[in-house]
């Protein structure tokens, strides 16, 4: 049978067996029949004027081949019929038509092109990918590699095809293949040479598509004319200021690690005011005794501020790193972001509802900002363009309350999607996802779940976990764990048995789910469970005692192999192994600063190469960054304004793990960001 | 004559509009059956069917030569076929069997059951029927894992591919649709004495 002769060769004996079922599944004879004779009615156009007929033919299939057919006359004064083309409702009419428009001789405008990469349908993105490849300028260039975080894998493979067949084509090899024999000015030589390494960078932004992260640097000779994307402005001078500051932070830091060697060896109990005594690991019943090296040996270092930002309102509410470390975006009464080592080129992203954002973060691949509060909003991260608001839908009857309707918003790995999260009285609570390109609403997932328990955090969903390919996402609602799909768009799992009022923390790679049952109770469970089966890994009794607003605020390593809690009366972060349950370390915090008393700490913060935990503590008035094997204080800063309840709102590690920045503020002010070297 | 879809590619790389009846006459019979199966109506299966023909004609036919070359026709084909029924489907153009009596079993239990594995799956023809008609029982994600891979003969690594989701969600989903197909027929089979 001819059905038979694709099928797998392992399941030869199956297939006879189906082969009867299939025979009684036999197509019927008009299919064929049917698609031949309209295949062959599309044939019957001939003349201009009768394709420019066909274009508003009722049958969806002559349209696209009048499309087809007058894409071939080429004359350019087809360009305004086919525009109206663009517009048609079948997705193979405007498929066809942003193809035909490809053409060199139509000279189409590439904003046509751009709005084709924001259609709703693939095919027609995969088409407008195509009619850029024929394009062969700079600027199609540039939207092509826009088209490679789009988020259907078609249109990403029909991208990497068309950068690679325009890699080989004449056009820019020739360019450059001339270049040692020609007399070209040099100028011209490394614009052409820099275009070239462009195309390595797409290669890069390819294999990031695919997983990797290596993105080939541009020799600084040669990167003297970047491309600049359509529409923005020029590039700031960023590096060689950041280069500056590195070397100058190198040369702070080798100073300060001097004179702290010098302390510890040369000068034993220089300073015992500050730090007289260890504290002991732990003295509170149930703890389990500290089997790695205690924090006795404390070692402050005085914080090397590299940049100040001061705010001239009240309160930085959000601040975040960009994925190159290179800007910090951040909140305040506007959206803005600046060099992270200067605070030169700033960018004010404007306000597009009012009530504004709250929180800001970079997508990770530092083309979008997005911001949330009230209501979710998007931008360009380089031009500072606004692209729209993303807004769940809101309960019949309610209006939206300012500053009291939250959403969240939580990037997919690959950029390609946004997740955006409600849980309050206006919006319909659920997750709705989003393409950031088109600003569609893609999938959502509307939860309605009665809580029996208090709610953690007053949300009626744990944080949402995306994973690593970004096809599907997961997140725990009612002591479930429901993991969907946003290709199918639907449930693809769900796993019993978890707490409903705990509160849940995903580990970084997303396969286990920390618990910390019931806020309210004391000494409270910590567990780990697989969040594929269900299965409880590990049951970790804890010491905590007060209320969770204190207490248990837990992180994972990057690595996943050691989980980190806040014990905000015990003053100590207790460490624990994550495959064993096993207590690492309890590392004490309270002797920094001046105050004491149980007070609110914030989440404990891994540097990204797992070796260093940073937090800030309101009542002890101070930033700390933890050594994490040895227990010791690397850095602590007690210079910050406390009043009111102001403080540190976080403490961000950029990716390198070689700076942190705070964000900060209140009720009363100032409110400031500060960027730091550890 | 061509037996490969090499051949056949080489063709439509070739010339779209002189060898498409080809693809035509090599694809109906499996691409109607999955649709079939899929929808559970002749009707649909062959409307949608015929959509697809359509629209990979006119997709392929502003293909470069290279770049047909790089395509498999089989889950190309299988994608575009399922955008237009799920399309149909959010249209509620389709009839589609009512899901609420599978959607109570407890999926999760399912996968570990020997009885869910699908290497264990050798039925008669009797059986291969009622199977055919508790598919259309399936949720979506179980029903086209069944449909694409025990009916359509798609891999594993292809339909992950076609449905864009990771192998192991793909083994999942086919081995608890297995799963409840088992269920199910053990009910009818039941529920018939």
């Amino acid at each position: 049978m001819d059905a038979m002769n694709h099928r797998r060769p392992d399941v030869s004996q199956e297939d006879q067996r189906f082969q009867g079922w299939i025979e009684e599944l036999a197509a019927p004879p008009s299919l064929a029949a049917h698609i031949f004779a309209r295949l062959e009615a599309t044939t019957q156009l001939r003349s201009k004027d009768a394709l420019l007929n066909a274009l508003h033919d009722p049958d969806w299939t002559v349209r696209t081949a009048a499309v087809q057919e007058l894409a071939r006359l080429g004359e350019p004064a087809l360009l305004e019929p086919l525009q109206t083309a663009l517009h048609d409702e079948h997705t193979s009419v405007r498929a066809a038509s942003i193809y035909a428009l490809g053409q060199p001789a139509f000279n189409a405008p590439l904003s046509l092109f751009a709005h084709a990469l924001q259609d709703p349908e693939w095919q027609v993105r995969e088409k407008a990918v195509l009619a850029l490849a024929r394009q062969h300028t700079r600027q199609a260039l540039e939207l092509l590699q826009s088209a490679l975080y789009d988020p259907h894998p078609a249109v990403r493979d029909t991208t990497t095809y068309a950068l690679q067949s325009s890699m080989t084509t004449p056009s820019i090899e020739q360019e450059v293949a001339e270049i040692s024999t020609s007399s070209l000015p040099r100028n011209l030589i490394k614009n052409l040479y820099h275009r070239l390494l462009q195309t390595d960078k797409k290669k890069a932004y390819q294999q990031r598509v695919q997983g990797e992260m290596h993105m080939p640097k541009i020799p600084e000779s040669y990167a003297t004319t970047p491309m600049e994307p359509i529409n923005t402005p020029p590039r700031r001078p960023k590096r060689r200021n950041f280069t500056s500051a590195i070397a100058l932070a190198i040369i702070v830091v080798l100073v300060v690690v001097w004179a702290v060697v010098l302390q510890l060896h040369v000068l034993p109990g220089a300073n015992p005011a500050v730090h007289p005594t260890a504290t002991p690991a732990s003295t509170k019943p149930g703890i389990t005794p500290t089997p790695s090296p205690s924090p006795a040996a404390i070692t402050h270092k005085t914080a090397d501020i590299v940049h100040t930002y001061n705010s001239q309102f009240r309160d930085v509410f959000s601040a975040a790193w960009s994925p190159d470390d290179q800007r910090i975006v951040m909140v305040d009464n506007a959206v803005k972001s600046w060099d992270a080592t200067t605070g030169q080129n700033p960018i004010t992203y404007p306000e597009q509802m009012e009530g504004g954002a709250t929180a800001v973060t970079y997508s990770p691949d530092g083309r979008f900002i997005s911001g949330t509060g009230t209501y979710a909003e998007l931008w360009n991260a380089t031009s500072g363009q606004a692209l729209g608001t993303l807004t769940p839908p809101i309960q019949p009857g309610k209006t939206l309350a300012l500053y009291k309707d939250f959403v969240n918003a939580t990037w997919s790995p690959d950029s390609s999607l946004i997740a955006i999260s409600t849980s309050s009285t206006g919006y319909q609570t659920g997750i709705y996802v989003y393409s950031p390109q088109t600003r569609q609403l893609v999938l959502s997932i509307p939860i309605s779940i009665t809580f029996t328990a208090p709610m953690p955090y007053g949300s009626a969903f744990s944080d949402i976990k995306w994973s690593t390919d970004s096809k599907s996402l997961m997140f725990e609602t009612g002591g479930k764990i429901l993991v969907y799909s946003v290709v199918t768009k639907s449930l693809v799992s769900q796993i019993s048995g978890l707490s409903a009022g705990s509160a849940f923390t995903w580990s970084p790679d997303g396969t286990k789910i920390a618990e910390l049952e019931n806020c309210g109770s004391t000494q409270p469970i910590l567990s780990i469970w697989d969040s594929h089966t269900g299965n409880r890994l590990l049951h970790i009794p804890t010491s905590f005692q007060a209320p969770c607003v204190y207490t248990g605020i837990i992180a994972w390593s990057p690595d996943g192999s050691k989980i980190a809690a806040i014990d905000g009366c015990d003053l100590t972060m207790p460490i624990w192994d994550s495959y064993t349950g096993k207590l690492l370390t309890r590392i004490t915090y309270g002797n920094l600063g001046q105050g004491k008393g149980c007070g609110g700490t914030s989440a404990p913060t891994w540097s990204p190469d797992g070796k260093s935990i940073a937090i800030a503590t309101l009542m002890e008035q101070a930033v700390a960054v933890v050594h994490v094997d040895t227990g010791k204080v690397l850095l602590e800063d007690t210079q910050q304004v406390w009043n009111g309840g102001n403080g540190v709102h976080a403490v961000l590690w950029s990716h390198d793990s070689k700076m942190i920045a705070t964000n900060s503020g209140g009720e009363n002010g100032p409110g400031k960001v500060q960027v730091w070297v550890p | 004559m061509y037996r490969q879809s090499d051949d056949l590619i080489q063709l439509l790389a070739l010339d779209v509009k002189q060898h498409f009846k080809l693809l035509v006459l090599r694809y109906q019979q499996p691409l109607y059956a999955f649709l079939l199966r899929q929808s559970g109506h002749p009707q649909d299966a062959e409307d949608i069917a015929q959509e697809t023909f359509m629209q990979a004609y006119y997709a392929l036919v502003d293909y470069p030569a290279e770049r047909i070359q790089t395509l498999a026709l089989q889950p190309w084909l299988y994608r575009i076929a399922l955008n237009i029924f799920y399309k149909r489907l959010r249209a509620k153009r389709l009839q589609l069997i009512s899901l609420e009596k599978s959607e109570e079993i407890d999926y999760t239990q399912l996968a570990d059951e020997p009885a869910s594995q699908p290497d264990l799956i050798a039925e008669d023809q009797e059986t291969l029927r009622e199977w055919a008609k508790l598919l259309l029982t399936l949720p979506f994600p179980y029903r086209e894992a069944v449909n694409l891979y025990y009916f359509a003969g798609l891999s594993y690594r292809e339909i992950a591919e076609l449905l864009e989701q990771p192998m192991g969600t793909v083994k999942s989903n086919l081995h608890r649709g297995i799963g409840l197909l088992r269920k199910a027929l053990t009910t009818t089979r039941l529920e018939g004495k």
